[in-house]
This record gives structure tokens, C-alpha cells and sequence, in this order.
């Protein structure tokens, strides 16, 4: 087998892994989530989420990472066969190359948005269109959903032009050329912006002394103070559970993918909490202090609870750009909050290609270059539906199959294979090699019965609670119901060709696979 | 609609920030500390 690639430093492969696990949702989804759940008594179910599910999942996807890079393998479907000898094992790897790639597609495009908008605040293009209502109609003509400032999708095409031009620059230069080069500049970049931002928020204190309430101190209280009463709502607790789950990017096969890169013998226990507490930094103390705090200081505490009930984009997009143009050097505030969102989205989409590279590359023995460029045409191709059928719901049901239920089931699957199949033993073994930090051994017991019960209890309430719902379709509407199927073929196609290559890709390497588990056992 | 800030929503603030910062900052120190890949 060929000699794969590697990282160059230990700390620019967390800065990438970091880069993967820090995204839009850090900054947008985090602080709308806790302020809709019970306050600062959010934080009680998130924080026990963290350490049930997050950390063991970290853990264990880092260690199947390493594992499968052994075998060089660089995507589920080969790290899945190198734990699990039976036929079955590869074809649940394809749940995870879908995964990573139909997110890819969708995040490309909202990934493009933040580009734009970081144009737009430096050149005050939406500057006069200073109300709520405007910048919706601002944000919604720019994404084509209706007719407004933009009459056409010229400019969101643009942005999106340039945004896949430079994912497949850095994902043609390679993991230590292009990716760990990124998160080396892009990583410091996060949180320089974040924390800048953050000050600058704190200094705005009071926007208007005649009204004294509105303040970032009280934006601050709407996040924390705790509702103890939700604390005993198990909403609060699966919504806690999700944006713990969703923030670090598990379940995408995205960690596994990096993690690949590493030798057999490096250290996979301290990296993993490095990684994942750095994403709760960015998070808990940046994340929470921008967004809603700012939006409370310039609207009230009313009008900021039906900015969050818009939605993330509601907030991120349209009440920031508002408040951008009433503070001082608003522009340059504004271009620094939305690059800082570019950063954190480029960081992440260029993650989510790299297994299917990676496949293509071990599996059908083609260059990274063939192999990044015939990812680029297949994304191209796709992404076409996303930016014209976006307003009749196409992306939002690929990111609710994709991005957001087929992950709990890939992280089932993968901690059953990682804890029943391969052994709690032989996983811990694996886990604790070249450990630089000393993980207790309650761990054990935790990754092997209670992260899985936790997530098979969220994967039940999800099913019945939204699943069944979405796959009725149930209160949509029936103009968009035909858009709604075509996501659903074309995910599905795009599924049935994972399973076709992964079978092709098995044929062509079946001994060259044999030989290689033989010789490790 | 007012909602100022509590001694409780302060000391959750204060605890959550504070456990994540010490989690950083001792993970951070510790890679740096132990650079393996890069004393090869």
C-alpha cells in the first residue's frame, strides 16, 4: 500500500480537529438553544451531556480514527471492516461517507452566505436598510426565496463561486499543506475575532441611557439566569443533549477521518479533550457572549425572544446586520463577526470532504488530485439544487435526514462496533496507547453502557417526536412537497452510489485487505 | 419585559466559564508540553 499522507505537528492537527468541531452553530445555535431552554439551568443537562456523551464519543472516535488509519483507511466503511470482520461492517460506513458528504454539500452554500455578508458589511452595502423586516427581506432576496434588494441569484452564485473555489484549493493542496495550514491561521483567527468582539460588546453597555434595561448585562442574564422549573422538562435535556452532540461534530465521520492520519502509537486521549474543550470554549464563553447579548442591548428582551424563535439565521444574519449599522465602525465590526463565521464554516466543510478523498483515493487507487477533482464536479452538480430549490425547503430536509438524525444513528452504530463488537477490552487497550493523560477507568463503563443507552434514548424521542412527523411530511406545504421528495431521491441516490463503490472498492482490495488484518492479529 | 441579572444566573455563568477555561488551558498546556508528534 502507498504511504499516506500525515500532519506536520501535533498542535495543527487539533487546531484542524477544533476547526472541524467549531462551526456556525458555536456562535448562532448554542446561545439561541440555552436561552430557549430553562436559562443557565440549561447548562446543568449540557454540561452532564458533555461528559455521558461528548467526551466518550470524542474518545472513541478518535481512537476508531487511528485504528482504521492503521489499515489505511481513511472513511467509515474500511474502520468499520477493520474492527468488525463481517460484510455487513463496510456497508455501515456508508451511513457515515453519506453523512459527511451530503452536509458538505448543503454547508458549502449557507458557508457562501457568510462571505457575502462579511462583503457586504465592509461595503455597507445594506447599510439604509435598517429594520428587522428589511434585512429579512434583504437576506431572503439575496438566497432567491423572494424578490427584494437582489433580483436575482447573481450575487449569491458569485460568493458561492469563490467559497468552492477555495474549499478545493486547500482540500487539492492536501492535509498538511491545506487543512492544517487553515486551521493554523484560521483556529487563532476564531478566537482573536471572538474575543475582540466579545470585549467590544461589553464596552457598548447601555446603547440608549433612555432605555436603561436594555443592556448587555441583562443580554447576559436572558442566557444565564436559570429557569430551575425546565430543569425537570426532558425537552430541555434532549435539546441540551443535541447541541452537545451537534457542537463537536460527532457522528460525521469527519474526526475518524483526521484522526487516520495519525501513527499507531500517538496519543489520542489528551488530543480528544483538547479538542473538545476547546470547541466549549468557543462556545460557552464566546458564543454566548456575542450574539444574544448584542441583540438584547439594541431590542429588548421581547423582541430578541422572537428573534430567536426566527432561528439562528434570524439572529446571525438579519438582527446583527441591523445592529452593525447603529455602533460605531459598524462595518468593520460587522465583516469581522461574519469572517469569523467564513472561518469557522471553511474550517469544517473542508473536513467534511475529506473522507469521501479519502475513500477514493485507498479504494480505487487514483491521485488526490483526480480525487478532489471529481469530488468537486459531483458537489457542483449537487449544490445546483440547493441554491435554486432552497426556498421550497430543499436544504432544511437534507440537513434535518443528514445532519441531524442519521448522525445520533452513526454514533450508535459506531460506539456498539467500538464497545460490543470489538470488545470494551480491546477498545480501551486501543484508547489508553499512547495516552499522555490518565483516563479513569469509570470511562469504561460509561462509553460501553451509558453513552450508548443515552443515545438510543435520543435517537427513540427524535424518532417519534420529529422523525415520523418529517417523513410524513406533516404541515408542510404542498407546493414544496415535490422539491421535499426530490432531496429525498437525490440523497437517496447519492446513498445507493456510496454502497455501489464501497462493493467495487472491496472487490479491487479484498486481499491486499486480508493480508493487512493478518498481519496486525 | 426586564431580566436582570441573579446571584445564581452569575454563579452559573462564572462556573461554566470557568470549568471550560480550566479544561483549555490545562489540555492546551498539556499537548504543548508533550508534542510528540512534533519531537519527531
Amino acid at each position: 500500500m502507498s504511504q499516506r499522507e500525515s500532519w506536520n505537528s501535533r498542535f495543527g492537527l487539533i487546531l484542524a480537529m477544533a476547526g472541524n468541531a467549531i462551526g456556525l452553530g458555536n456562535f448562532l445555535r448554542f446561545p439561541v438553544q440555552a436561552s430557549e431552554n430553562g436559562g443557565g439551568a440549561f447548562m446543568i443537562p449540557y454540561f452532564i451531556a458533555f461528559i455521558l456523551l461528548a467526551i466518550p464519543l470524542m474518545w472513541v472516535e478518535w481512537t476508531i480514527g487511528r485504528h482504521g488509519g492503521k489499515f489505511h483507511h481513511g472513511s467509515l466503511p474500511g474502520m468499520f471492516d477493520a474492527m468488525w470482520n463481517h460484510p455487513i461492517a463496510k456497508y455501515l460506513g456508508a451511513i457515515g461517507l453519506f453523512i459527511s458528504t451530503i452536509i458538505f454539500v448543503y454547508y458549502t452554500y449557507i458557508e457562501s452566505w457568510t462571505l457575502g455578508f462579511a462583503y457586504f458589511s465592509l461595503t455597507k452595502e445594506f447599510f439604509g436598510t435598517n429594520s428587522i423586516e428589511g434585512m429579512q427581506s434583504f437576506l431572503s432576496s439575496y438566497q432567491g426565496s423572494s424578490q427584494g434588494y437582489f433580483t436575482n441569484l447573481e450575487p449569491a452564485y458569485f460568493f458561492l463561486i469563490i467559497t468552492i473555489v477555495l474549499n478545493f484549493w486547500l482540500l487539492y493542496r492536501g492535509i498538511s499543506e491545506g487543512i492544517e495550514k487553515l486551521a493554523k491561521v484560521a483556529l487563532p483567527a476564531i478566537f482573536v475575532f471572538g474575543l475582540a468582539l466579545m470585549i467590544y460588546i461589553f464596552y457598548i453597555g447601555t446603547p440608549d441611557p433612555s432605555k436603561p434595561d436594555q443592556n448587555v448585562w441583562n443580554g447576559l442574564a436572558f442566557i444565564w439566569n436559570p429557569n430551575l422549573n425546565e430543569i425537570w422538562d426532558s425537552k430541555v435535556w434532549l435539546a441540551a443533549a443535541g447541541q452537545v452532540f451537534f457542537t463537536l461534530s460527532v457522528g460525521m465521520g469527519t474526526l475518524q477521518a483526521y484522526a487516520s492520519y495519525l501513527k499507531a502509537n500517538d496519543d489520542v486521549a489528551l488530543s480528544g479533550i483538547a479538542t473538545a474543550s476547546l470547541n466549549e470554549f468557543a462556545e460557552v464563553v464566546i458564543g454566548g457572549s456575542i450574539a444574544i447579548p448584542i441583540a438584547v442591548a439594541f431590542f429588548g428582551i421581547s423582541s430578541t425572544v422572537a428573534i430567536a424563535q426566527g432561528g439562528s439565521f434570524n439572529l446571525g444574519f438579519v438582527s446583527l446586520s441591523v445592529i452593525f449599522q447603529r455602533i460605531p465602525y459598524g462595518n468593520f465590526i460587522g465583516f469581522i463577526w461574519f469572517l469569523l463565521l467564513f472561518f469557522a464554516g471553511i474550517t469544517s466543510s473542508v473536513a467534511m470532504a475529506q473522507p469521501l478523498i479519502s475513500f477514493l483515493k485507498e479504494q480505487f487507487k487514483i491521485s488526490h488530485q483526480k480525487s478532489v477533482s471529481i469530488i468537486g464536479v459531483g458537489l457542483f452538480i449537487c449544490i445546483q439544487f440547493v441554491v435554486f430549490f432552497l426556498k421550497h425547503g430543499f436544504l432544511d430536509e437534507m440537513d434535518y435526514w443528514a445532519g441531524t438524525f442519521s448522525l445520533v444513528v452513526i454514533a450508535l452504530i459506531e460506539i456498539i462496533i467500538f464497545a460490543w463488537v470489538f470488545g470494551m477490552d480491546n477498545g480501551w487497550k486501543e484508547l489508553n496507547r499512547g495516552a499522555e493523560i490518565h483516563i479513569p477507568i469509570i470511562f469504561k463503563y460509561i462509553i460501553k453502557y451509558i453513552t450508548p443507552a443515552y443515545l438510543l434514548f435520543i435517537m427513540i424521542f427524535w424518532t417519534l417526536d420529529d422523525a415520523i412527523p418529517t417523513l410524513l411530511m406533516e404541515g408542510k406545504n404542498p407546493v414544496d412537497i415535490p422539491y421535499l421528495w426530490g432531496a429525498r431521491v437525490m440523497m437517496f441516490t447519492i446513498f445507493m452510489i456510496m454502497v455501489f463503490i464501497i462493493y467495487k472498492g472491496w472487490q479491487i482490495n479484498k486481499f491486499e485487505y486480508e493480508h493487512f488484518l493478518k498481519k496486525e492479529k | 419585559m426586564v431580566n436582570q441579572m441573579t446571584t445564581l444566573g452569575l454563579i452559573f455563568m462564572i462556573s461554566a466559564w470557568t470549568f471550560v477555561t480550566v479544561l483549555t488551558v490545562f489540555s492546551v498546556y498539556r499537548v504543548f508540553r508533550g508534542n510528540k508528534i512534533d519531537k519527531k
